[in-house]
Order: C-alpha cells, then structure tokens, then sequence
C-alpha cells in the first residue's frame, strides 16, 4: 500500500520557535529545507510558544516599568541575575538586539520610556505574527490557553498586557475549559497504548529519555483518568499531544529526539532536523575546509 | 508687546510621510551603495516619530519596518520591488490621516508578505529539549 502524499509541514514548537527567534544562518536553513510546501501549526504550539516566550517578555515589560528600575542595563541587571532558566535567557539575547537598533542607551535613564514603548509595540507584533505567519490545522485538545487574547491599546498598553498574563496563567479555568482528557483517553486511547508498549521496550539513555519521560507521565494519565490532566501535566506530554494532533498528511517538522519514538508506530511522517549548534557547526567547517583549499 | 513663539508640531502621518521619498528612491536603488543615502535619511525619519510619537498607530508600522531594515543593516539585501511595496502601502496609510488597530495589523501582515521580517532578532536557542529533561 502506498502512503498518502504529504501536503504540507507542520511544526513542531521547536522548529516554529526558530524560525521566530533562532539566528540568521538557522533561519535561512529552515527556510530552505521547507520551502516547498505550505507550513502549518496548530493552536497547542501556538500556546507552546506563548507559554515559553511571550508570556516572558511580559513579563520584562513590566520588570522594566517598575519604579525601582532605572535604566534598561538595570532591568537587564535584574532579569539576569535572579531569572537562569534556558528560555529565561533568551530574554537577554534577543531583546537587547532590539534596543540596539534604536540606538537606545542602556545606561540613560531618559530612554526607558522609549524601551518600554518599543517593547511593547514589538509585543503585539510578534503575538500577530505567531496568529497569522502560518496556516492552522484544527486542535483535538481544544487548549483554551491557546484561546486567550492578547489584546493591547496601543496608547495604554498594560492593562491588556496584565489580562493576558492572568488569563493565561489561570490554568484551573483554562483546564476546565478544554478537552485533553477527551483527546488522551478516549480519542487517541489506543495509540497513546501503543507508546505505552514501545517505551516498555527501550534502554534509557541520552536520545530515549525524553520519550520515556513522555511516556511515564502519559502511563499516569491512563491509570489516574482526567485527575491526572491538568495544564503542568500536558507541559510534560506536549511533544506526544502534538505529534497525536498533528494530521497525517503533514510531515512533522521537528529537533527534539523524542518524536523519532512518537511517529513511527502512530503512522505520524516526519523530519528530525539538526539542531542550530549542529548547523552552525557543519557551516563553520565547510568554511574552514574551503579556506584550506585554497 | 511680548513676542510668542509657537511651534507646530508635526503629526505622526506628516512624519510618516515625510519618509515617502526615501522609499521612494530606494525603491529606484536598492542593493546600489547609494542606497545607503536614503536608507539612513530614512532609519533617521523612523526614530524621531517614535522620539516623538512612542504610542501611535503610525509609530507601530513603521517600527515593523525600521527593525527589519536596521538590524543588521538588512536595509541592504531587501529588493526595489519590495521597497516599492512599502512606498505604496505607506502612501495608502498616510492618505488616510488616522490609522486603527486593524490598519496597523494589516499594514504589518503586508510588509512580512513583502517579505520583510519584521521580527529579525535572534540568538542561538540551546538545545532546549527542556521537555526531555527529568520531569517525571
């Protein structure tokens, strides 16, 4: 039998992630390896990217108009010294970029205001274009994180800012709301078995860890019902929600090991691309080659 | 008799569209080093309305552009036919004197079909399967 033709690429968080905030030479490669058919997400990476990125540069927004904060290199100061986690960081490496090119100086008090106002039109952008840079496929989890609104008047920005952090950050009503349970137990019950049985048979080591991290939690799931679903639960599985949600006609586009264990025996296509290191590296040593020949 | 000095303020679309002959003329050079004449008359233009509009919907579009183009100096690589695009699309926005939030989106989504990146910042993400770290 042969398999269905593949219509389009659906990203996996990781690789929607570099495309937005990866640098140049990792966006070209992406750009280059998918550019022949259409890119779609769905919902739940959209709520994965907000999660991990959006949701933080909020919250330097409002580090950075706080009373006692008064310069930018001074909300820099703060964030880098109290905050260490990896997507914590990219905070300091992406958001100074953007003040440098206006010119801003970091040690100026009188240029807070411009920061704060750049900072927060740079906000709304990047929330339109994660809603409109990609075609949506339907979400089985009906994630209503994914639903909240990031609605922001352009003269007065923080209360819009504020709503949208609540909103999301209220995980109780947002899990009443959506439909995980449903897609884990009853929808895709017997994939997520098969998972089960295919993590049952594999060594732990560096490349399986993730998936039998995945695994464990969605075992837990199965023998504690919808108790067990809650929105730090579905962090833990979301590699497994997306690759179950993701259509079959879409190759997954991924950098993250766990899937090359998810899609196989749940009939998902998909593509494990290097990593940035990896491709900066490969770049580098061809150069290095050239330079030796010649 | 007291001599009053009144300064008229310019408004954002006045601003706006001061910068419309430097698309203009980038939309005639663009990838030549003369380029680089207009490109910084313009970058120049789009920082004094945000010094002096920091909350408007004209600031938020051209802010779109002036990242894609100034950081690292990418106002080098865009095409005439897509700063021809611009010239149009800024042309359309300042004829209509006061912009909405559903202008500034569209106007946005307009310059990345152009193909303007409109969010250029980025940094080498780590190798961040945070979600294969231990969490059971």
């Amino acid at each position: 039998m042969s398999e269905a033709p593949i219509r389009g690429y659906f990203l996996d968080t990781s690789v929607m992630r570099s495309l937005l905030l990866s640098t140049q030479v990792y966006q070209q490669y992406l750009d280059i390896q998918l550019n022949k058919k259409e890119l779609y997400i769905s919902n739940y990476v959209q709520m994965e990217i907000k999660r991990s990125y959006l949701v933080n540069i909020i919250s330097f927004y409002f580090v950075l108009k706080m009373g006692g904060i008064n310069t930018i290199g001074d909300a820099f100061a703060l964030w880098s010294n109290k905050f260490k986690g990896s997507e914590l960081k990219a905070i300091l490496q992406v958001i100074p970029q953007l003040f440098n090119d206006r010119q801003l100086n970091f040690s100026n008090p009188k240029d807070k205001e411009k920061a704060i106002s750049l900072l927060a039109i740079y906000i709304k952008r990047f929330n339109l274009v994660i809603k409109t840079k990609f075609k949506n496929t339907n979400d089985l989890t009906s994630c209503a994180r994914a639903l909240v609104q990031l609605d922001v008047d352009y003269d007065n920005p923080e209360p819009g800012f504020k709503k949208f952090l609540l909103e999301f950050r209220d995980t109780k009503t947002c899990r009443s709301q959506c439909q995980i349970d449903q897609f884990i137990l009853v929808h895709y019950r017997d994939e997520v078995e098969q998972l089960l049985n295919v993590a049952s048979q594999l060594p732990r080591n560096t490349n399986t860890r993730g998936f039998l991290n995945i695994a464990s939690n969605l075992k837990e799931i199965l023998a504690m019902d919808e108790k067990a679903c809650d929105c730090k639960r579905c962090e833990k599985i979301g590699d497994a929600v997306i690759a179950l949600n993701a259509p079959r006609n879409l190759r997954l586009e991924h950098t993250d090991s766990s899937f090359d264990y998810l899609c196989p025996s749940i009939n998902q296509p998909h593509f494990k691309h290097p990593s940035e290191n990896q491709v900066v590296m490969n770049i580098s040593n061809v150069n290095l080659e050239n330079n030796f020949d010649e | 008799m007291s001599i009053e000095q009144t300064t008229l303020k310019a408004s954002a679309a006045e601003i706006t569209k001061a910068m419309l002959p430097d698309l203009e003329q980038l939309s005639k050079c663009a990838e030549e080093p003369v380029a680089a004449v207009f490109a910084d008359s313009l970058l120049r233009k789009m920082r004094s309305l945000h010094d002096v509009y920091m909350y408007n919907p004209y600031t938020e579009v051209v802010m779109a552009l002036h990242d894609a183009l100034a950081h690292q100096n990418r106002w080098i690589n865009y095409t005439s036919k897509q700063y021809e695009g611009a010239y149009k699309l800024f042309l359309g926005l300042v004829n209509q004197n006061t912009i909405n939030n559903s202008d500034v989106e569209n106007a946005i989504i307009s310059l990345e079909n152009l193909g303007f990146n409109t969010l250029p910042f980025g940094t080498i993400l780590e190798d961040d399967n945070y979600e294969d770290s231990e969490q059971v």
